[in-house]
């Protein structure tokens, strides 16, 4: 999210191209590598060709872009907005998003207002306002925004960008094209992450981009977050580094201790916790990671099932508040048990 | 600009700005930010350092204070028809005509080549510019159209009481074309409430521009005040004889752009519409959109007793059925690509299908869809279509394969699950058919047979040896991230839907009680989004694990056949429930009590000892409430209203069922099947009493 908060000012209409004189630590990699040019955003090609052709021939419908963090939204809209407008991307785009103020009074004056403006444009083209993170926008300010979009729709057009589309009210969603986009799979973000290592001259090894695409999940933006800081912390990336950076419990460690819990030993799991509690990481790491690892941790079914059930109780009660080893334990002593004969419990 | 030439330009004339349709105009009640900004304007001449220090902000200006002349202007000269009010106003403010109308000559001139040529892109969005004309055009279904135009016939003439009519239905199924439609058949004016800007932010927006804008901005007035004005003044006076044409003196008044104060307290709107009803006018009509996850500002803006109160008449519009809303995509893409500016290949039936089905009866959105979609050749998306009907053929596929080679290679390569995928992800709003078959994968259950190299790993002790599984073909939790839906409403179509997979009372039970365990979870709100991650999960894995008639992977052969899916009743149920619960509150204000007290103890045993009530409202709210089959009434009243939509269902329905290798469905279709199910609809009324704690 950070970066997004940066682009309202000029900094975005200069498209950033990668370039490797920089020193590091100038810029953020993500704004350094973001795409400008619509071929060059990852993943969703289906959508983001039908974007290019728009970007070529103009007149592109009110636009909704759904999708989790770290896909590409806000990237293609810049994008597109970038290739539409060309020069005059100056006067003839609006970008608001989240951090702005964007109360009813905005999306009545100043949007209607800059949908009034004049601006000079080849036909065929219009006047685009984005709107990053439009699901935060109040029920209210949307509602205002419905006739907008009607009103004004010979010069102007809106594309908003969100993570869940069901956040947008119905009207709006009705006035646009609703495109999805997924997450990004691990291959799409491991080319990426060779890329920029490449053009970076980062030294890595396999199991560091490993752990940084565990830890990114589909998120380019985490991943290349996580590729700089750990490649400008210790200059080397491996998967001890990365989750050094990250603070995050190594997860090789939760999946042995699920493991242990799996064949019910809870002598063994304990220690594990006991290992990661003293390293100082809080319950909410800890459980959150033990959750990922046990979703995709090679188990049977019935197993599976009542470990994730277990686990997410757990995490309720830390939601309300016990932050304690006991919890965690006790957790282990429920997951032990799930396994366990019951003739052992008895004795 | 002229008549001639935007007729040329936009199809459709009855657009609101550029729109010189004398029966259709807004009344922004504009004078009032045309005079401060005419002031503004003055003070940035004078100042034009200040224009330097912030120039994107003051060019906003410049090009406000443009557009304002140019609008105001074009409606004097072209439109012989405006209010009188306005008029005065807007005399008052002197205005550079001549440069304002040159302008707008040059653009309009502009505009009439590039339409003549047909070289230029066309700038119209395919939704204004194939808006409806004629009645002929509206995708609605006529019954209603015929409703409308009687209501709208039936009290143009009459002087007493100002009538109110309110139309509800989900958004994009034609209330507002409807109503244009028909008033300009009808030969009404039209007049349409805007939200004005408010001047008292000007300064907000614009820090920098100083205390000027304060001092100019003069008095502003609230939004409430000007809108009880525009109600109670716009009907007031004719329109003036400008241009020697007949001038129209039946107006109907259409607001659907509620100021926003009445979202938080509609009190003030209240009493706005009892005075109006006092005052008397033309006719009203207000359009409200429903919404399907129960939010309705209907609720709010006219509560049930207003409306009995002010006998305000409501007409609600279903969603558009599907074989309407091909038959106009169709349309819309043969003639957008015979004659638009852009190219492209008719896409086949089957993609303007699924398109009509993913939208859900918004027609509006499925044209934008459209746009969307044809803007390169659907060949791509033709291909999705081929595997799941099966009568679709290579005709188009030939013709088209020449000019998409390039993107060709990406898709042989992908699944055909992932061509599923594609096509969803530029599809409408609605995203039931990702559901759809996301759910059936949950539901149907198919599973792998288990490799023999690592047997251990899944085997399980041998006193939990009967929870064994075969290995599942599908990770639940890609199914329901690809389904693009929050975990929340994934469950509850889960749970909308399970008890029918079933072959076994006890599995039933083992998958409620998982149900209940991601209901548990989400009980606070507060720690809601970080464990909706784990409801997903257990929701999924414990509905698949629970079948145990599924357990093997070669146990499938006891084929569940096609099973409809339905839509969540908690969604509706909760909304009646609500909404009874207002207006019980409301109606029995003297009992003092909760309205859960009142809807679950007081109102049932007033009803049984029965006392006389005098308030109608109080008794047809009791009747609501104490019919305790209302559920049934509820889905034949529905029906009833279907009924008329019956032929369109029914090739519908029986259309789906010959393609049904996937359990897809529509709106129809739910009701439909769901009132043909009577003897699951028990175990389904029950369902609902589970369901309303869930997620709230």
């Amino acid at each position: 999210m950070s970066e997004e908060k940066m682009e309202t000012g000029d900094s975005t209409i200069q498209p950033s191209k990668p370039e490797s004189s920089s020193s590091p630590g100038e810029a953020p990699w993500v704004e350094k590598y973001r795409p400008s040019k619509l071929c060059d955003i990852v993943g969703n090609e289906q959508t983001i060709t039908r974007l290019e052709v728009f970007a070529r021939e103009g007149n592109v419908p009110n636009v909704i872009i759904a999708g989790p963090p770290g896909t590409g939204k806000t990237t293609s809209i810049l994008c597109l907005a970038r290739a539409m407008l060309g020069p005059s991307y100056r006067e003839a785009v609006l970008e608001l998003n989240a951090s702005n103020d964007r109360g009813i009074d905005v999306v009545r004056n100043k949007i209607k207002m800059f949908a009034q403006q004049k601006v000079t444009l080849p036909p065929g083209r219009h006047k685009i306002i984005i709107l990053d993170e439009a699901d935060s926008m109040t029920d209210g300010a949307q509602q205002a925004l419905r006739r907008t979009m009607e009103i004004y729709s010979k010069t102007t057009r809106f594309a908003l960008a969100c993570n869940a589309s069901d956040k947008i009210i119905e009207p709006i969603q009705s006035r646009c094209a609703v495109l999805r986009y997924s997450k990004l799979s691990d291959a799409q973000v491991t080319k990426r992450l060779l890329e920029v290592c490449e053009s970076e001259t980062v030294s890595y090894t396999d199991d560091g981009l490993e752990a940084i695409i565990f830890t990114a999940q589909g998120d380019m933006r985490q991943a290349l977050n996580n590729l700089q800081s750990t490649f400008q912390g210790f200059e080397h990336v491996n998967s001890e580094n990365v989750f050094k950076v990250c603070d995050e419990p190594h997860p090789l460690l939760v999946k042995d201790m699920l493991q242990h819990c799996v064949v019910g030993n809870i002598d063994e799991a304990y220690k594990i916790m006991a290992h990661l509690w003293k390293l100082g990481y809080s319950p909410e790491d800890i459980i959150g990671i033990i959750f990922r690892v046990c979703k995709n941790h090679d188990m049977p079914e019935y197993l599976k099932l009542e470990f994730i059930k277990e686990i997410g109780y757990t995490h309720m009660r830390i939601a309300e508040g016990i932050h304690s080893l006991l919890q965690m334990s006790g957790m282990l002593a429920r997951l032990c048990k799930k396994s366990a004969e019951p003739n052992v419990l008895a004795s | 600009m002229s008549k001639k030439q935007t007729k040329l330009t936009s199809l459709w004339n009855g657009n609101d700005y550029d729109s010189d349709d004398s029966d259709c105009i807004i009344l922004d009640p504009l004078p009032e930010t045309c005079s401060t900004s005419k002031k503004s304007d003055i003070s940035v001449v004078k100042i034009p350092s200040a224009k330097k220090a912030n120039q994107w902000v003051s060019s906003a200006f410049d090009g406000f204070d443009d557009f304002c002349m140019t609008k105001s202007t074009s409606k004097d000269s072209v439109k012989h028809s405006t209010s009188s009010t306005q008029r005065e106003k807007s005399v008052a403010v002197k205005r550079p005509h001549h440069q304002v109308s040159n302008g707008n000559d040059l653009f309009s001139t502009k505009r009439t080549v590039t339409r003549r040529t047909n070289v230029q892109p066309d700038t119209s969005l395919w939704s204004d510019k194939y808006a409806p004309k004629s009645q002929g055009d509206l995708a609605v279904h006529k019954k209603k159209i015929l409703e409308v135009e009687q209501w709208i016939k039936g009290h143009i003439d009459r002087k007493k009481l100002p009538p109110i009519l309110l139309l509800t239905g989900p958004t994009g199924t034609g209330k507002t074309s409807t109503v244009r439609v028909l008033t300009k058949e009808l030969r009404c004016q039209l007049h349409e409430w805007s939200n004005p800007l408010t001047n008292d932010s000007n300064d907000n927006w614009s820090d920098n521009t100083d205390w000027r804008n304060k001092v100019d901005s003069g008095i502003s007035r609230s939004q409430i005040s000007q809108f009880r004005e525009f109600l109670l003044r716009a009907n007031k006076y004719n329109t003036l004889d400008i241009f020697g044409e007949d001038v129209i003196t039946r107006k109907i008044i259409m607001v659907e752009d509620f100021p926003n104060m009445f979202y938080k307290d509609a009190t003030p709107f209240h009493d706005v519409l009892r005075k109006y009803v006092q005052v008397g006018g033309s006719p009203l009509i207000f359009i409200v959109s429903d919404s399907t996850y129960g939010e309705s500002n209907e609720r709010l803006l006219f509560p049930k007793d207003l409306q009995s109160q002010l006998r305000i008449e409501n007409i609600s519009f279903n969603p558009v059925a599907m074989t309407n809303m091909t038959k106009i995509l169709t349309k819309v893409a043969s003639e957008e690509s015979s004659h638009g500016s852009h190219r492209f290949i008719i896409p086949d039936k089957c993609v303007l299908e699924s398109i009509a089905m993913s939208s859900c009866g918004d027609i509006r959105g499925a044209i934008n869809a459209l746009q969307f979609a044809c803007l390169k050749d659907t060949i791509d998306l033709a291909a999705v279509s081929t595997n799941k009907t099966k009568s679709f053929t290579r005709k188009k596929s030939t013709t088209s394969n020449k000019k998409s080679t390039s993107n060709k290679k990406s898709f042989s390569k992908s699944g055909s699950f992932q061509k599923d995928e594609e096509l969803m992800s530029i599809g409408g709003r609605d995203t039931s058919l990702f559901l759809f078959r996301a759910l059936g994968k949950i539901l149907y259950c198919k599973r792998d047979e288990p490799p023999e190299n690592n047997i251990e790993k899944t085997l399980l002790p041998k006193h939990l040896s009967q929870f064994y599984r075969d290995p599942l073909q599908i990770n639940p939790e890609e199914v329901v991230e690809k389904s693009h839906l929050s975990g929340d409403y994934f469950g509850a179509y889960l749970h909308q839907n399970y008890v029918e997979f079933y072959n076994n009372i006890e599995d039933i039970v083992t998958a409620s009680e998982y149900m209940s365990d991601t209901d548990n979870l989400t009980v606070d709100w507060a720690s809601r989004s970080v464990l909706q991650h784990y409801v997903v999960s257990i929701a999924t894995r414990g509905v698949m694990f629970s079948n145990t008639s599924r357990a093997k992977h070669n146990n499938t052969s006891t084929s569940l056949g096609w099973k409809p899916l339905h839509k969540p009743q908690w969604y509706g149920t909760n909304k009646i429930s609500r909404q009874n619960a207002e207006s019980a509150r409301y109606l029995f204000r003297g009992m003092r009590s909760s309205p859960v007290v009142l809807q679950t103890e007081l109102i049932p045993y007033i009803s049984l000892i029965n006392t006389t009530l005098h308030d109608t409202g109080q008794i047809s709210c009791m009747q609501e409430l104490c019919r305790f089959s209302s559920h049934k009434v509820g889905r034949y009243e529905k029906l009833d209203e279907k009924d008329v939509d019956l032929e369109d269902d029914e090739t519908l329905n029986n259309r789906q069922h010959k393609e049904a290798t996937l359990p897809l469905d529509t709106d129809d279709v739910i009701s439909n099947s769901q009132s043909n199910l009577k003897n699951s609809q028990e175990v389904d009324d029950e369902d609902d009493v589970i369901i309303d704690d869930y997620d709230d």
